[in-house]
């Protein structure tokens, strides 16, 4: 049968092809087309629904793509597991604001003036309107997965030695509580020796935006970064002068640490040194807040926004735990202030720094390093979000994947 | 088989006195509901909510309590036999398969209809970049402009303002599965026609007699003139990125703002479209009427107010970017007078509040008791006194309490 040439022929050619997890790009796939198996009705007339939008045909051909990658020398089509999972992203449409479903583009064949929004090719979209689309699957996929319990907080023995308290950078505080835990010390206790984990100050509001998104909040980086700084205030858990004053009025200075910490390796060798312990704990994974990378901090961001529409407060903490499960482990990697707050954070660690240089109370490292580093990108990078979401939606789907940078079930 | 159920749903547009329409049905529901049309609302909002339920739509904060709310609508709608309405206009962005899902949610039994209010360009155009910055936008008039006329349509703004905006292809979405009689175009009649004629057409395609459902709150969603708008772009630009809160933008900058105080100035200079784009939204609105013509919808009123009024009828262009100064400061002042009106009420009321509670501390005070006056001394001695802490350890051993230090 040869292929027919219609604008709509071509397109649903091409969208069989991506179901079946077809890679070709729309712009090739004209040059190219392949044949339709036709899907008309029993008159004659047309399918019933419409050519799926550019942008949600663009996420098939990117999962199919990332399909690909990650199962290298095991070539042959994904399956029915793929094409379902396809249809899923055919069939729904982008969550909140963006683009609208717009038609795919022939040249040469124009389609009604003035009504209606122009054809694209879906590979000249903008990678943020794929990312939405791809984002408002992966919700759907989450909420199917359903939620996962919190884990149960360890039990303080009585009379425990040492009493202890800690705050600081809320991911590298979490990361020392867990491993002190897993070593038989928990965290409380009356008259603690309190330890504050100083980190660097881009790092630190990185932590603490982490873990607000980890919390359920839809907010971006730049967006949390330039409300401290517009405001010349610092979130709590950073605003270590603040913190150690009040343990100083009920404890004494004396036994307020002031641990500085520039890794997550620093900070556990320091509060170890601080407590008096004798050795020192391994350390552990699985923290809450999690160490996520900034771009897997940035899916749950956007998932964040979804779900806040999709399902109730209380089901929301345990629905972000599993989503979490679900998100391909990515190495950590520093993310930097913007521009243009870089000064305001320099000024302010500073000023961090002497008021607790000054406080009397037992510093652990060198305050100097709580001054911002500036290092790596200063937003997450969308292409690796892009990634992200597809791998988390290929895994959440069961889609088995194996091989070099490939995903495991 | 069909069930007698008929389901008109209203999904647009913006700026089409959907917000007068909305407030009538909602203050009339039982009235309605005795009479055989279903206006299934427990709450003003609870069709906003059902929609932004429907299209997953973030709106500061609000979204939160929409959840589920568009399977509940449904589900009121399904449940009924009779005429149901269904109204809000961000209805008019849903996809291609958020309006099969809203339509399969009626329940195949159902007979559906699509209503469409539709006002000249002229006239959209300058009151959507007026909602947008009621809405905290801080875009210049000039740049929203170019953003809505570039054919290429990029961005977020233009999205919207096509996607709530662009008659035909709202109707093409919504209706795509109707026969063209259940597609209804209600034309904004032009500001010298008899007050009450738009609540006319209306009733008319809800099956309703106008003259028995006139009352409402006065909830409304009044235009402002150029100088205030131009004073609430400047506003944004201050109090966004984390000054005010959602919540409190809301009530004080649009609602006591913008809708209680700054609408009621009439005599300031109204928004308008230089001459440009003008041409350009003359042209398009032209090829919208034979685009509508064409399709066969029912249309209650005529295409023809979809026309522009003649440039010769309408105000001189007045800049919003470039405003008169002594009318914005003039606005300014009005602004200021209201918000001080208001903080003397908020004290007030936040004075009167703290007298309740005081006196309310006394009264459990003295029903608590003396012990239980006696553990509150202990708990607050011991933060300082070790004796204190001591015998407060030892009152928590054998209580067996559960309290930890912070």
């Amino acid at each position: 049968m040869s292929p027919d040439r219609t604008p709509d022929a071509l397109a649903r050619s091409w969208v069989a092809h991506l179901r079946s997890g077809g890679t070709t790009p729309w712009a090739q796939w004209l040059q190219r087309p392949g044949e339709w198996p036709g899907d008309l009705g029993p008159d004659g007339s047309a399918p019933a629904r419409p050519v799926p939008g550019a942008a949600q045909l663009e996420l098939v051909r990117r999962l199919a793509e990332r399909y690909a990658a990650t199962r290298p020398g095991m070539p042959g089509p994904p399956g029915d597991a793929f094409t379902a999972l396809a249809d899923r992203a055919l069939g729904r449409s982008g969550p909140g604001r963006g683009l609208p479903e717009l038609p795919l583009l022939v040249p040469g064949h124009a389609g009604p003036t003035g009504v209606g929004a122009p054809p694209v090719d879906p590979g000249d979209l903008p990678l943020d309107e794929v990312v939405r689309v791809g984002i408002g699957l992966l919700a759907d996929l989450v909420v199917e997965a359903g939620p996962v319990p919190a884990p149960a907080a360890p039990r303080r023995r009585l009379l425990a030695r040492p009493a202890f308290h800690l705050a600081g950078a809320p991911v590298t505080t979490a990361d020392v509580r867990v491993a002190l835990a897993a070593a038989g010390h928990v965290e409380g206790g009356r008259s603690p020796e309190v330890v504050l984990v100083a980190a660097p100050l881009d790092d630190h509001l990185a932590e603490v935006w982490s873990t607000r998104v980890q919390n359920g909040a839809p907010v971006r980086w730049e967006t949390f970064a330039g409300r401290w700084a517009r405001r010349d205030a610092l979130p709590p858990s950073a605003d270590l002068p603040r913190i150690a004053t009040f343990w100083a009025a009920k404890v004494g200075a004396g036994r307020v640490h002031v641990v500085v910490a520039d890794s997550p390796g620093a900070a556990l060798e320091a509060t170890t040194t601080a407590l008096g312990l004798s050795r020192r704990p391994a350390p552990v994974a699985g923290t809450d807040p999690a160490r996520l990378a900034p771009e897997a901090t940035d899916v749950l961001r956007r998932l964040n926004r979804v779900l806040n529409v999709r399902v109730p407060d209380d089901a929301r903490p345990g629905l972000l735990r599993r989503a979490r499960r679900l998100l391909p482990e990515v190495a950590d990697h520093p993310l930097a202030l913007p521009p243009g707050w870089r000064e305001w954070a320099a000024r302010r660690a500073e000023k961090v720094a002497g008021d607790l240089r000054s406080g009397g109370y037992a510093v652990h490292g060198d305050l100097d390093r709580i001054v911002p580093r500036h290092e790596g990108a200063a937003l997450p990078r969308r292409p690796e979000v892009l990634t992200l979401v597809l791998d988390t939606c290929l895994r959440t789907a069961e889609i088995a994947t194996t091989g070099a940078g490939g995903l495991s079930r | 088989m069909t069930s007698g159920r008929k389901v008109i749903v209203h999904v647009g547009a913006p700026k089409t006195g959907t917000s007068y329409v909305q407030d009538l049905l909602f203050t009339n529901r039982e009235a309605l509901a005795a009479d055989g049309t279903l206006y299934p609302a427990d709450r003003f909002d609870a069709h906003f909510l059902a929609a932004l339920d429907l299209m997953e739509l973030p709106w500061g904060g609000l979204e939160k309590q929409a959840v589920g709310a568009w399977d509940r609508l449904a589900e009121q709608v399904r449940a009924w036999e009779g005429t149901v309405i269904v109204s809000h206009e961000i209805l008019a962005t849903a996809t291609p398969a958020q309006v099969r899902r809203a339509l399969d949610s009626f329940g195949e039994d159902a007979e559906v209809h699509v209503l469409l209010s539709a006002r000249d360009l002229v006239r959209q155009v300058p009151a959507e970049w007026q909602e947008n910055v009621k809405h905290r936008r801080v875009v210049g008039y000039r740049d929203y402009l170019d953003k809505v006329t570039d054919p290429r349509r990029r961005g977020t703004l233009a999205s919207w303002f096509w996607g709530v905006q662009e008659v035909p292809d709202i109707l093409a979405r919504w209706g795509a599965s109707l026969p063209p009689e259940r597609v209804h175009v209600v034309t904004v009649p032009p500001p010298d026609a008899p007050r009450g004629l738009l609540w006319e057409r209306f009733a008319s395609v809800f099956g309703l007699d106008p003259a028995a459902y006139t009352s409402s709150t006065g909830r409304h969603n009044p235009s402002l003139g150029v100088p205030e708008t131009a004073l609430i772009r400047r506003i944004n630009e201050r109090v966004n990125n984390g000054v005010l809160a959602n919540e409190d933008y809301r009530q004080f900058v649009r609602e006591l703002l913008a809708h209680q105080n700054l609408s009621s100035r009439q005599d300031s200079p109204r928004l308008t479209l230089p001459p440009d784009v003008r041409a350009w939204a003359v042209q398009l609105s032209k090829t919208w009427i034979a685009v509508l013509a064409e399709r066969g919808y029912d249309v209650v009123g005529s295409l023809e107010d979809l026309r522009p009024t003649p440039v010769e009828e309408e105000p001189v262009f007045t800049d919003p970017d470039h405003p008169d100064e002594d009318l914005v400061a003039d606005a300014s002042l009005d602004a200021i007078v209201a918000l001080l009106r208001e903080s003397a009420r908020l004290q007030a009321t936040e004075h009167a509040l703290r007298e309740e509670l005081h006196a309310a501390a006394r009264e459990l005070d003295h029903a608590r008791g003396l012990w239980f006056r006696v553990k509150r001394r202990l708990v607050r001695a011991a933060d300082s006194s070790a004796l204190a802490a001591w015998g407060l350890r030892a009152y928590r051993g054998l209580r067996g309490s559960s309290s930890r230090s912070a």
